[in-house]
């Protein structure tokens, strides 16, 4: 009984010492709505080494090349954070083309591990300033060739106008017509034969944001499955 | 000999806290993988028709090596995506199914790609390929 204690001790002991110690952040998740035409986002994680030793940042991983971070100040990205170390991590997202609610996480490694000691999650919400429905309109060969449509709706605080609208594929004849001139339109689309293949239709439109000038959307006939 | 034992466990215990866990080729169990995730070996073997394969990884590391056949669709801020779409759309639209591979287990750019082709519906499922790019081996 005594030797089991004292190897229960042992093992205690030992394991306790390689227990990873860890930094406190205020807030790991963080969320943020952006503005149309936002290019990056930045945000920062503040953190404190609240524990009774040090603590090394050995490494961060990024999701994606969209995403970096850094340790500030510098020095903590470099070496051990003390006890009582304070600090913040700033990452950086760059929107590209993401649209709609994109969730991102960095992984914090205090050793070389395969899994990450801790993750600081971001939430970006891009706003999606045309919303068409469907993306895509499917016919499939065989079927009758009856008109489909796109249905586009404008979310923005101002009208944003359909200018020009051309197909890759005249196989696909189509129709546009504003429901609300700048805010709905809808796209009607009649494919002329029933062969395998596809089209894209793209829209320009009188929107000055970046990024938001064109769109598409696509018409395929499908042998059937 | 019990405390070589111990020591022994003690010994293997650090190595394992302080170095992690052996890295290892990922081992795709079907009954294992996530929703919407593929083992290479299912894709191989079991499914038949017309396959895309989609790289979800930088370009630079599409031009040192990809699968054959693949098409380079990601979400880098320096491409285009819907150029990369548009390129792609033939394929996407004539195919059985979508396959979609990133750098390694648990990358989220095969997932986030994936999810993104699932909402243009051009008609075949899409799946990511578990294990990520190391499930084709050496790749030079």
């Amino acid at each position: 009984m005594r030797f089991i204690l004292i190897t229960s001790a042992v093992f205690s002991c030992v394991f306790a010492s390689f227990v990873q110690a860890q930094l406190s952040f205020e807030q790991p998740s963080l969320e943020k709505q952006v503005e149309p035409g936002t290019k990056e986002v930045i945000v920062e994680y503040p953190f404190e080494n609240k524990t009774a030793e040090d603590v090394s940042i050995v490494s961060y991983d990024a999701p994606c090349s969209c995403m970096k971070a850094e340790v500030h100040p510098v020095d903590f990205g470099k070496g051990p954070i003390p006890p009582g170390g304070k600090g913040f991590i700033r990452t950086t997202f760059s929107i590209g083309n993401f649209s709609g609610k994109v969730s991102k996480s960095i992984g914090l490694f205090y050793s070389k591990k395969a899994a990450a000691d801790q993750m600081l999650d971001l939430e970006v919400d891009i706003p999606i300033l045309f919303e068409i429905a469907p993306k895509t309109l499917r016919w499939v060969i065989g079927e009758s060739l009856e008109s489909k449509k796109f249905k586009i709706r404008v979310n923005h605080d101002k009208p944003i106008k359909i200018e020009k609208i051309s197909s890759t594929n005249a196989v696909f004849s189509f129709e546009m017509k504003p429901i609300t001139d700048g805010w709905e339109y809808e796209v009607s689309v009649t494919p002329k034969e029933g062969s395998p293949g596809f089209g894209i239709l793209r829209f320009e439109t009188d929107c000055d944001i970046p990024g938001y000038k064109k769109f598409q959307s696509f018409m395929v006939m499908r042998r059937p499955n | 000999m019990l405390l070589i034992f111990v020591i022994a466990c003690v010994g293997a215990g650090a190595t394992y806290l302080i170095g992690g866990p052996l890295e290892r080729e990922p081992k795709c169990d079907p009954a294992e993988i996530g929703a919407g995730e593929v083992c290479l070996e299912t894709v191989v073997n079991e499914w038949e028709g017309k396959i895309l394969w989609i790289d979800a990884r930088a370009r630079e590391n599409f031009d040192k090596w990809h699968y054959e056949g693949a098409l380079l669709i990601n979400n880098d801020p320096n491409e285009n995506f819907d150029e990369m779409l548009a390129g792609a759309v033939e394929g996407l639209t004539s195919s059985d199914k979508v396959v979609v591979y990133c750098a390694k287990k648990g990358c989220d750019a095969s997932k986030e790609i994936a999810e993104r082709l699932r909402g243009y519906d051009f008609g075949p499922s899409v799946y990511t390929l578990y294990g990520g790019v190391a499930s084709f081996g050496p790749q030079e």
